[in-house]
């Protein structure tokens, strides 16, 4: 079997058509969700981007695995045993199937963690450009990965794109695909008001200007068309990673495996786009942080399938590991049942 | 249930509709100590209806207590590292960062919001910063301190 798990940073599911949005902004995903199931109700144990991974390749809570935050003892991982002892329940995923025979590809940074390089068979750093780079970057690097190893059997590959993160700095070659089409309607003035009467960082009046390194960006968020100018850049990164993730899928078409070929897509977390008086940031535990899109098209698998109940984004780790019979996970649900009948 | 320790410490519970927040640390942010939305009826989290809904409240926060005393029982116990972001002087970007957003504020006209921050972070001569003296958020903090006209972050 092979695995593809489309790692896009900062992905809210209502910026995406396929969960109703009302830009296209995501054909890529879409035709993921066709070919598969949607998740309806998908979300992270533990934000931001370092818990959620945390949680995501332990298969266990941030309680569990020690990590809830970005720095201190509490962004480092319990390690899973002692001295040449490791416990195998408590294994990273990626460790898992590589003992299970996969080989485990990484294409990301390390997100603030070491722990996080752990059990991948190759680890491929693309760019020094960390947060900044852009699909591009990572696909340049991934695709001749492709053409030399899509037709081996069993492998697991982990692609990480970063676009929809700020500072949104999709290439303007790109264009701006919504400029003509209206942006959220529920950031009346009236709120950017109240927002403005406020603080804290990413709130409105403390909006950080990076206009001049980034030319999406507005110089400032005090009005509708500031609002609508900043709702387009986020829009069009998540629409240039899913631009990529076309290729990718064309690249599995071309080697003739795109049928047999799992392939996720899914998100470290949400991003708060005005909720709360946070714009452009995850810096919370609420419904826009914590919500994520989870769409899976499994070979036999359900086509077309909207799965509407809870499931953590942790249970991939125990569905992952059974879709290969490797070892059983002690923490999280099995998925499996839910997209696939076997 | 649901966390977040990097920028807030937070933990949530998700009922499906209603979403109940407790807020351990507001981090260098202004959210109440409890929040209840109703996600369906109100996805972009506007109305909190904690004062109105206390008997729903109360019961998400019996789930998140009972989830808690769950994780912190049995083979799989151990400390919770949300205690322990608590203990080091709170979320690791408000850590310090609190400095120059604290004269940002008061360079804004927000001298309130400044002391509402400060209240909750150690005071600078606190002995858990000690190891982070060097730290560039200290550095750039003390140039804002002799160079206050520039109260950008």
């Amino acid at each position: 079997m092979r695995i593809v798990y489309f790692d896009i940073d900062t992905l809210r599911p209502d910026h995406l058509d396929t969960y109703g949005y009302h830009r296209a902004t995501s054909p890529a995903i879409d035709e993921l969700a066709r070919r598969g199931a949607r998740f309806e109700s998908c979300y992270v144990s533990d934000a931001p981007c370092l818990p959620s991974r945390t949680a995501l390749f332990s298969g266990r809570f941030g309680i569990h695995n020690g990590v809830v935050g970005h720095g201190g003892a509490a962004a480092h991982m319990r390690y899973p045993g002692d001295g040449h002892v490791t416990d195998p329940e408590a294994l990273p995923l990626p460790m898992v199937l590589s003992r299970a025979g996969y080989k485990t590809a990484t294409f990301a940074q390390h997100h603030l963690a070491w722990h996080f390089y752990a059990g991948w068979d190759e680890i491929h750093k693309h760019s020094n450009k960390n947060s900044l780079e852009i699909a591009k970057d990572v696909n340049d690097a991934v695709l001749p990965w492709l053409q030399q190893h899509a037709r081996e059997d069993d492998f697991f590959l982990h692609i990480n794109f970063w676009d929809p993160h700020t500072p949104y700095r999709t290439p303007m070659s790109f264009g701006d695909p919504f400029v003509d089409e209206p942006g959220p309607d529920w950031l009346t003035q009236e709120v950017i008001d109240e927002h403005l009467l406020g603080y804290g960082e990413f709130s409105a009046p403390d909006y950080l200007d990076l206009s001049a390194g980034f030319p999406r960006l507005p110089p400032q968020l005090r009005n509708e068309s500031d609002l609508k100018q900043w709702i387009d850049a986020y829009d069009t990164g998540i629409r240039y990673a899913d631009a990529h993730i076309t290729q990718v899928v064309d690249a599995l078409d071309e080697a003739g495996v795109l049928d047999e070929t799992a392939i996720i897509a899914s998100a470290d977390h949400g991003e708060n786009q005005g909720e709360l008086n946070v714009y452009g940031d995850h810096p919370v535990a609420d419904e826009c942080t914590s919500h994520v899109p989870l769409v899976i098209s499994w070979p036999g698998g359900v086509k077309d399938r909207i799965i509407e109940g809870f499931v953590y984004q942790l249970d991939l780790a125990p569905t992952l590991c059974a879709a290969r019979a490797a070892n059983p996970r002690p923490v999280g649900r099995n998925l499996v049942r839910l997209f696939c009948s076997w | 249930m649901l966390g977040q320790g990097a920028r807030t410490c937070q933990r949530a519970v998700s009922t499906g509709s209603l979403l109940f927040i407790r807020t351990y640390h507001a981090g260098l942010g202004a959210y109440p100590d409890q929040m209840l939305f109703d996600v369906e009826t109100d996805p972009h989290e506007t109305t909190n209806l904690i004062g109105n809904h206390a008997d729903e409240a109360s019961a998400c926060d019996r789930l998140l207590a009972e989830w808690w005393h769950d994780a912190v029982s049995g083979v799989d116990a151990a400390p919770d590292p949300m205690l322990t972001v608590m203990h080091e002087g709170g979320p690791w970007y408000a850590r310090l960062n609190h400095l120059t957003f604290a004269l940002r504020l008061r360079a804004t006209g927000r001298d309130w919001a400044a002391e509402e921050i400060e209240r909750r972070m150690p005071r600078p001569s606190d002995p858990r910063y000690m190891g982070e003296l060097s730290d560039t958020r200290v550095i750039r903090a003390v140039a804002r301190a002799v160079s206050p006209s520039d109260s950008g972050r």
